[in-house]
């Protein structure tokens, strides 16, 4: 008993520690799913990802960013982080012709003919006039997801699996006084649900798509446990 | 004669757990054969969802065209239609009825009673549709569109400032038709064939559907429109102007000018009729034809040029899409074009215009290597439970950890052939179809240790169990039936964990048990 209360008191702290950080920080939201930049890249060869993402690193430095393959055949990129500077797409940009971009025309000092897939980092030790002009981008401005789109596709099958679910739960647990089982239930499941996402504000844990499933986890879990519970206690109920 | 049947059931035991093993060989490696010169799984591939397999990205901005019009305008200052450029209208004096403005006229060119002409810009976006209430229900009116055509896997981002969107779709043969019923921004009209005049628009408009007859062995498809009080008004209205009649002219003509029309009438349904409309030789006062027509428009495109018939309207016209349709591919092509004008009609007019700026696909940022580290969990799992086993309950734990692994085959096999989108949600509730079967194997056989009576305890198990388990079978069942992919991944590995496990445990894990009872 006393060690139950002692559970709710921390619960209750956590989610109060919980709602503070949100009401004072908001969720540490992924930033690929708020409002952020992009830029594409076209890049005709072969390419490693981790490659364009190396450059992606000189350029933002600590500043998140993602790079994901665009097109089916594999031949471009979009490079995402939070607002991308003009200096940064330009440098970006820069960077990325002279590991990519193929040489036209290049001036040779020996008077030949070098060859079109110079490398970059050959074009940048050679005559600087090697790589004419930069590519052209443009900074896309991408905006963000609302947290409750994500939410809303759960909302109607989850109350009406929920209605379901208390009527079954008041009919099977008539002997154990339903309304209580039925707020029992309901209880610790809000409660759950707040203090995981107290738990997910407090310590800046990133949203992303995989919080929500993870939440339908354990409430699915908790349901189960719940009902196991009920069940002996009706049985012993039963056999009394 | 004991010692036989305690063989026959060994046997029995021992070939259910071959079985088993073969099932779970082919539940996971699969059945390799040579199809043309490439070794190919008979298994059917796991149908991932767009988290796995990519998205198709559409970005939409408003468009910012502008052009001079010439426009009716009514008593408020309202636009109430284009003026026609083609002014030949071979039936001058055409009586309109409009809005309650009965008995206005057209003259070739000037003006009808009640409206004014102006040369207006006409902007596809107005000033006053630049809010963010309007790209909000833009927004909104995009949603329900794609749910009410049943699209499984979306996204949409709205830029508040901008009024820009960013749709994500599955990429598949589809993407092409819902980026159209996306950038639709789905104004209906019905105007005056002759004048341009607006006679009805969206507001005017009830429900839609698409329907098909069939008749003389080739079907016609129609887009059926159900009008609002209103709008039923209108339409009866229209339907005593805008019809074929004899006129007879006093005054002698000289022109003979005859124009072919295919048209359709609307109140008959489906029949095409060839008219002939005419301004003959009136010399000799002979009743001359004349129709009016009307042109029912979608965004701009006229879908039909028709006048009405004689028959009762009922607040409901039918407009035939396609007709002389034989094959079935052709009928489901043509359904899907007439339900996605349904669509458009039912959910209203976005009131923001857009146009596609770019169109990307973008590859998913789970990678072969996420993937492969998702199996490999998922096998040290199993392992972990299987060890688990072993070592609490012997032998008997080491058969519990083959029908484990046998169940978990088996579930896999089941959801490839039954087509479940896998996704990240589904994989991450797979977790709960693991950890059920392995509570279920672990508590019956805690119970066999105790009393050794297999087919007492195996009721009891999973009695119990699955009286627990009632909620998330009304789970599965509710989530199995929505439309959205993530929602429908977890209900159907939900229910296709249940009942495989309720089949498996009953034909397998019963029978080994109870056959290897003493």
């Amino acid at each position: 008993m006393k060690n139950k209360k002692i559970i709710i008191l921390a619960l209750v702290l956590l989610i109060i520690a919980g709602i503070v950080v949100v009401g004072l920080k908001g969720f540490n939201v992924d930033f690929m799913l708020k409002g952020h930049d992009s830029i594409e890249y076209k890049i005709s060869d072969d390419f490693k990802i981790s490659d364009v993402e190396d450059i992606a690193k000189s350029v933002f430095g600590e500043k998140k960013f993602k790079v994901r393959i665009i097109e089916l055949f594999n031949d471009a990129v979009s490079i995402n982080a939070e607002n991308i500077t003009t200096e940064e797409a330009d440098n970006l940009v820069k960077k990325l012709d002279n590991k990519y971009k193929k040489v036209e025309n290049p001036t040779d000092v020996e008077g030949e003919n070098a060859e079109s897939t110079e490398t970059p980092e050959s074009a940048e030790t050679s005559d600087e006039n090697t790589i004419t002009e930069t590519t052209s981008y443009e900074i896309i401005s991408n905006p963000k997801i609302k947290i409750f789109s994500l939410l809303k596709p759960f909302i109607i099958p989850s109350i009406i699996a929920g209605i379901i679910i208390i009527i079954y739960v008041g009919f099977r647990y008539k002997k154990l006084k339903s309304i209580n089982v039925i707020l029992n239930l309901i209880g610790l499941i809000a409660i759950s649900v707040l203090a995981i996402l107290s738990v997910i504000a407090i310590t800046r844990f990133p949203i992303t798509i995989y919080v929500l499933p993870t939440i339908m986890l354990v409430v699915l879990s908790e349901l189960i446990l719940f009902c196991a519970n009920q069940e002996k206690k009706l049985k012993n109920i039963n056999e009394d | 004669m004991k010692e036989d049947s305690a063989l026959i059931k060994k046997l029995l035991v021992v070939t259910i757990i071959i079985f088993v093993i073969t099932i779970s060989i082919i539940g996971f490696v699969g059945i390799y054969t040579k199809n043309l010169n490439k070794m190919s799984n008979l298994i059917p591939d796991y149908n991932f969802s767009s988290e796995f397999e990519g998205v198709r990205e559409y970005q939409f901005s408003l468009d910012n065209s502008e052009s001079e019009k010439e426009m009716y305008i009514d008593k408020d200052g309202n636009i109430s239609g284009e003026v026609k450029k083609d002014d030949s209208s071979t039936s001058s004096g055409v009586e309109v009825s409009v809005e309650g403005d009965a008995n206005a006229e057209t003259n070739n060119g000037t003006d009808i009673e009640g409206y004014t002409r102006e040369t207006r810009t006409i902007k596809a976006n107005e000033d006053s549709v630049l809010t963010l209430d309007s790209y909000k229900k833009s927004k909104s009116i995009i949603e329900k569109r794609l749910e009410d055509s049943k699209v499984e896997e979306y996204s949409i981002r709205l830029d508040e400032v901008t009024g820009n969107l960013v749709v994500e779709l599955a990429d598949n043969e589809n993407a092409a038709f819902f980026e159209n019923l996306i950038e639709s921004q789905g104004e209906f009209k019905i105007i005056d064939s002759q004048t341009g005049l607006e006679l009805m628009n969206n507001k005017h408009v009830d429900s839609a559907s698409a329907v098909y007859d069939n008749s003389n062995g080739s079907y016609t498809v129609y887009l059926q429109i159900k009008f609002n009080k209103d709008g039923a008004k209108i339409l009866n209205e229209m339907s005593e102007k805008y019809i074929e009649k004899e006129v007879e002219k006093k005054s002698e003509e000289t022109t003979n000018t005859t124009e072919n029309t295919n048209t359709t009438e609307v109140a008959d349904g489906a029949e095409d009729t060839n008219t002939t409309e005419s301004e003959s030789d009136t010399s000799s006062e002979e009743p001359e034809t004349e129709i009016s027509y009307i042109e029912i428009q979608m965004d701009g495109t006229t879908l039909m040029k028709t006048y009405f018939g004689e028959d009762k309207l009922n607040g409901t016209i039918s407009i035939p899409l396609s007709s002389n349709i034989t094959e079935s591919k052709d009928l489901v092509n043509s359904l899907k074009s007439a339900s996605a004008i349904s669509t458009l009609l039912n959910e209203g007019k976005l009131p923001n215009k857009y146009s596609l700026k770019n169109d990307d696909f973008l590859k998913s940022t789970i990678i072969d290597e996420d993937i492969n580290n998702i199996k490999i969990a998922f096998a040290v799992a199993i392992i972990t439970l299987s060890v688990a086993l072993l070592m609490k309950f012997g032998l008997n734990g080491l058969i519990g950890a083959i029908l484990n692994v046998g169940y978990l085959a088996i579930v896999s096999i089941a959801i490839r052939y039954t087509n479940v989108v896998i996704t990240i949600s589904s994989i991450i509730t797979s977790v709960l179809i693991i950890a059920l079967n392995f509570v279920f194997i672990y508590n019956f056989l805690s119970k066999l240790k105790n009393d050794k009576k297999a087919s007492v305890n195996f009721s009891d198990t999973i009695k119990s169990l699955y009286i627990t388990l009632v909620p998330i079978l009304i789970v599965a069942i509710v989530y199995t039936f929505m439309s959205n992919a993530t929602i429908t991944g977890i209900g159907m590995i939900l229910f296709w964990g249940l009942m495989v496990h309720i089949l498996y445990s009953l034909i397998f894990v019963r029978s080994v048990y109870v056959l290897n009872d003493k």
